[in-house]
């Protein structure tokens, strides 16, 4: 989540859901909340109940455009020219939260004379110039979005002028020092070529506004999968060790502890501390604080599409996939299963055999006997047939007991990495690894939680926050986001129930140090010390920073609205999709993102811009009635019988255009495959009109696959291995086709 | 002390928990072997029947245009009619009223003739394939004898599927309908209070708040029980008979005397 990272300190969601009751506005931007998250959407219900307005801003009118008080349409792949107008409005309206920008931002620091950087004296600290200086990072901004007007916006989002102005107007009456907006988001931003730079645009709208840290403020980053947050905290990602510490690479800035250390070490802030997280983690793992040389080092991009891409190459022998079903769910799968049939060997712990386990057959796109591989599905034990935690999209981890023995010979998680690493002691001969077993060789969740919160070595006391941990081998801790979850064997904080609300923070255990609602601290008028209006004054039992650094995980303690560090820039700007029905750009020099990632050169082509063979906008999207890639939720009959079959959602006038009725079957293709589905026409897509031209979208749920009780065809087998330059994150919410009568 | 539902389709996001809380309690089946996409909106189960007691129904309605308009949800669900006309066609007496007012069938009774089903206005019942027999909501009355909430209304995210006692929950169905007017839902009603069918339902235990006329999400405007009908039916039936009587007799008294 470098996105907020970049921007405000931490790559988490900076309130939690129950907070949206306080929000004067919503904006849902991205996500279609009701559909994928509609327990947390409970709390935008309220919100509306109270008088809150709701804007939803969508391709599709949705189950949330439904319940909002205002849909915008827009058309795929857009959002920061949406956003980088709204921006634009909110600084030539003067409509920014002046005193909050002065005083928790940067808008009033230098920006360096090439535009990349900040200038900063030799003590490190920047300029503080103030908000009107001709090179403040204010002006800057002013200038960087004078080109988005609202009917620029207009032309390129396909939304009406209108309505962009309506929303700009919401928003900017529901901010300031009495009033609060809420943005919400998922996939539907993350999930671009410029994926981390919307959210960019995000983050630096809510800090003009005034609206982070703050009651029914901020922005909630809605997490596509249960526990999706803690797999990301404790390095599931492949370019972060646990607690978000970078992970070593083979390069010379990385070439030793003292090299790495000198290079990831900030001046100041929460980084500061990265000697004494690496030193803990390094305990944790290997016995020592400097064992540095033991920790593998990546030696290129190691992200999932290019891991795919090796496979194919027939670089990587086997692969373990875990909660994961890469045959359905990989951009590009029909490559992604040419890649996987590569393989020697192919491990999959799951419950049923979905397709990755399937991979093998006919119905995958091959012949069992042109495939090499050794596949072995080892059945995998359910949420609750296992003891251990989930991490919420709030960050809140919430631990829980097992209810049943799985059946058979399913297994936990935990059960399989362990005996895995005790028969891989020879490979990994210092990892230490003693966590005592609870029965049936299953080890105790909560040793591995210890470990995790840290402890200190002379003594085995717990650790009680972040502050505790040394440099010197004296602490071990495997994630240091993590201290003080469990600091004692009586305090396992992740379990704890107090009936409160969630600002007493008695309810599970939120990282980092129990903080519900980060960077509160910007909360208060820094005048006068007191909350910026009785009316938003926050309540919370753990404050976030301090008056000089409420963004305390920052270098400079002060929110960024300019970012460098990012591959693609310090401040947002609109590029199209790599696949677009739109040739040119109305607003920057490039097309599209001149940084972007492509993976595959063969096998994966792509649609030249504007190409005249594939004239539609495809998005792709979930459903409630089904989960991902329908693996919890196609085998389960309750749920496949609500949701039988592929479809694809298209607007009456492209129906008509295509000699198309609601329920024919069609074809949908792209210049890496075909589906078929059953035609869906509806009112609630609409044409988008740029200027003088119209451009059809067209809408297409990715659960299906060739298992389960209810199948159909794979929608991945469509969309393009390309990816944002900061996080290799694929592009499936906007790409190219056609869709004919089959 | 009678119980009710309140559904409310202003506070519904279609999420169908409701349908699938419903079947997983109640042990209801899933069928995908037989389910298909039938392009009505996001709806593929159809209808209530004997194996859907809950069913959410996905109204698209927007002007082709102008597209305004909006995407309507609404959670159907037994009625459970204070006279239920269920009820009275039942030969066998295998559907009784419950001490909570509820209306339900009792399986080991029913003998699958069917008469029910043609007898409910609102086409609830149902006869299910799995053993023949008449099948509808029960209201959860094992739930409700532990001192639970029906299913359904657990699940609700959103509340919009509230379970009380029937005079509170249509005081504050009354109440809704109100507000939602006040700001500026002018079709907001509630569906189901004693008036409905001219009163020949006596009131349902199952109320909605809807914002249109009912047939605009699937209920009828006027139910009627097949029972209402009896007595107007039989003097009917006497007055016909008497007619063709003496039209008998006065055709015969002219043949006799012709």
């Amino acid at each position: 989540m470098p996105g907020l990272g970049a921007s405000l300190g931490r790559g988490g969601a900076t309130t939690y859901v129950q907070d949206l009751v306080n929000a004067d506005a919503i904006l849902i931007m991205g996500s279609n909340m009701a559909e994928a998250h509609p327990v947390a959407f409970r709390f935008v219900m309220q919100a509306r109940e109270r008088g809150a307005e709701v804007v939803h801003v969508d391709p599709r009118f949705t189950r949330t455009s439904a319940c909002a008080s205002l849909y915008v349409p827009i058309r795929p792949g857009t959002d920061i020219a949406f956003l980088g107008g709204l921006v634009r409005h909110v600084l030539e309206q003067g409509l920014f939260f002046r005193e909050y920008v002065e005083a928790y931002t940067d808008a009033g620091f230098l920006v360096r004379e090439d535009g990349e950087e900040l200038a900063r004296g030799p003590d490190g600290q920047p300029r503080r110039v103030g908000l009107d200086h001709p090179m403040s990072v204010l002006s800057v901004l002013r200038r960087h979005y004078e080109r988005y007007t609202p009917e620029r916006v207009s032309e390129v989002c396909g939304t009406p002028v209108e309505l962009f102005q309506r929303v700009a107007a919401t928003l900017a009456r529901a901010s300031g020092r009495e009033r609060t907006t809420t943005i919400c988001y998922a996939v539907g931003w993350t999930q671009h070529t410029h994926g981390v730079q919307n959210i960019r645009a995000a983050a630096m709208l809510q800090l003009l506004l005034g609206n982070v840290g703050r009651p029914g403020g901020g922005i909630l980053a809605l997490r596509g999968h249960a526990n999706i947050q803690g797999a990301t905290d404790l390095a599931s990602l492949y370019h972060v060790l646990p607690g978000y510490l970078p992970a070593p690479r083979e390069a010379p800035e990385h070439a030793s502890q003292a090299a790495y250390l000198a290079r990831e070490t900030k001046r100041a802030g929460g980084w500061s501390g990265t000697p004494r997280y690496l030193a803990s983690l390094l305990t944790a793992w290997y016995g020592r604080p400097d064992a540095y040389d033991l920790l593998p080092k990546s030696d290129r991009d190691r992200s999932f599409q290019a891991m795919v891409e090796a496979m194919d190459a027939g670089e990587v022998k086997g692969c373990l996939v875990i909660g994961q079903n890469p045959a359905a769910g990989a951009p590009n799968a029909a490559f992604a299963r040419r890649a996987l049939r590569k393989l020697e060997w192919l491990v999959i712990r799951d419950y049923y055999e979905l397709e990755t386990a399937a991979v093998w057959k006919e119905e995958a796109g091959g012949t069992p006997e042109e495939c090499a591989t050794e596949v072995f599905l080892m059945p995998a034990a359910m949420a609750a047939e296992k003891a251990g935690s989930l991490t919420n999209t709030m960050r809140l981890v919430q631990w829980h007991e097992k209810a049943a023995d799985p059946p058979g010979d399913a297994r936990s998680e935990l059960w399989f990495l362990h005996q895995l690493a005790l028969r891989l002691r020879d490979v990994i001969p210092h990892l230490c690894w003693d966590y005592p077993e609870v029965a049936h060789g299953e080890p105790d969740a909560r040793a591995v939680l210890r470990e995790i919160n840290g402890v200190r070595v002379a003594d085995g006391a717990g650790i009680e926050s972040p502050a505790d941990l040394k440099d010197d081998g004296s602490t071990a801790a495997g994630s240091w986001i993590h201290a003080g979850i469990f600091p004692s064997p009586d305090r396992l904080r992740a379990a704890a129930r107090s009936a409160g609300g969630p600002e007493d923070a008695g309810w599970a255990w939120s990282w980092p140090m129990n903080r519900r609602m980060l960077y509160n601290r910007a909360s208060v008028d820094p005048a006068t010390g007191a909350p910026w209006s009785e009316r938003k004054a926050w309540r919370g039992a753990v404050p976030d920073g301090d008056a000089a650094h409420p963004f305390l995980m920052l270098e400079d303690g002060v929110a960024r609205l300019f970012a460098p560090g990012l591959a693609d820039g310090p401040l947002p700007r609109h590029y199209e999709p790599v696949e677009s029905p739109v040739g040119g750009n109305l607003l920057e020099a490039a097309r599209a993102n001149p940084r972007l990632k492509q993976f595959a050169a063969h096998g994966n082509p792509l649609a030249e811009p504007a190409d005249p063979r594939w004239p539609f906008v495809l998005t792709t999207y979930r459903l409630t009635e089904h989960h991902l890639t329908g693996v919890m939720t196609r085998w389960l009959p309750w749920l496949a019988e609500l949701m039988p079959e592929l479809f694809c959602e298209l607007s009456p006038e492209l129906a008509e255009a295509r000699g198309i009725r609601n329920g024919d079957r069609v074809l949908i293709s792209t210049p890496r495959g075909e589906v078929r589905a059953k035609a869906l026409v509806t009112p609630r897509l609409r044409p988008f009109r740029l200027g003088p031209r119209t451009v059809h979208a067209v809408g297409l749920p990715w659960h299906f696959g060739y298992a389960g009780l209810v199948r159909g065809d794979v929608v991945n087998d469509l969309s393009a291995m390309v990816g944002d330059p900061n996080v290799s994150i694929q592009e499936t919410k906007a790409f190219v086709c056609d869709v004919r009568k089959a | 002390m009678p119980v009710g539902f309140l559904t409310d389709v202003t506070l519904c996001i279609g999420c169908k928990a409701c349908q699938v809380a419903c079947k997983q309690w109640n042990e209801l089946p899933g069928l995908p072997e037989t389910s298909v996409f039938t392009g009505q909106s996001y709806d593929n189960t159809l209808r209530l029947s004997g194996d859907n007691w809950r069913h959410v129904a996905f109204v698209e309605s927007f002007d082709p245009a102008t597209r305004q308009g909006k995407w309507l949800f609404l959670s159907d669900v037994c009625k459970h009619c204070a006279v239920a006309g269920c009820l009275e066609a039942c030969p066998t007496r295998a559907i009784v009223r419950t001490g909570f007012g509820t209306v339900l069938v009792r399986d080991d009774v029913c003998n699958g003739c069917g008469y029910c089903v043609a007898a409910c206005p609102f086409g609830v019942v149902g006869r299910s394939e799995r053993d023949g027999g008449a099948h509808k909501c029960t209201f959860c009355v094992d739930r409700l004898g532990q001192g639970m909430e029906p299913a359904c209304a657990k699940a609700c995210p959103t509340d919009a599927i509230v379970f009380g006692e029937l005079g509170a929950l249509r005081s504050r169905a009354e109440a809704r309908v109100v507000a939602l007017r006040a700001r500026g839902e002018a079709g907001a009603r509630l569906y189901g209070d004693e008036r409905l069918g001219g009163g020949r339902l006596a009131g349902l235990h199952a109320l909605f708040v809807i914002t249109d006329v009912p047939g605009v999400f699937g209920l009828p405007d006027n139910p009627a029980r097949p029972a209402a009908h009896l007595v107007k039916d039989a003097l009917l039936s006497v007055t016909v008979a008497a007619g063709t009587v003496a039209a008998l007799a006065a055709w015969l008294a002219g043949w006799l005397t012709g």
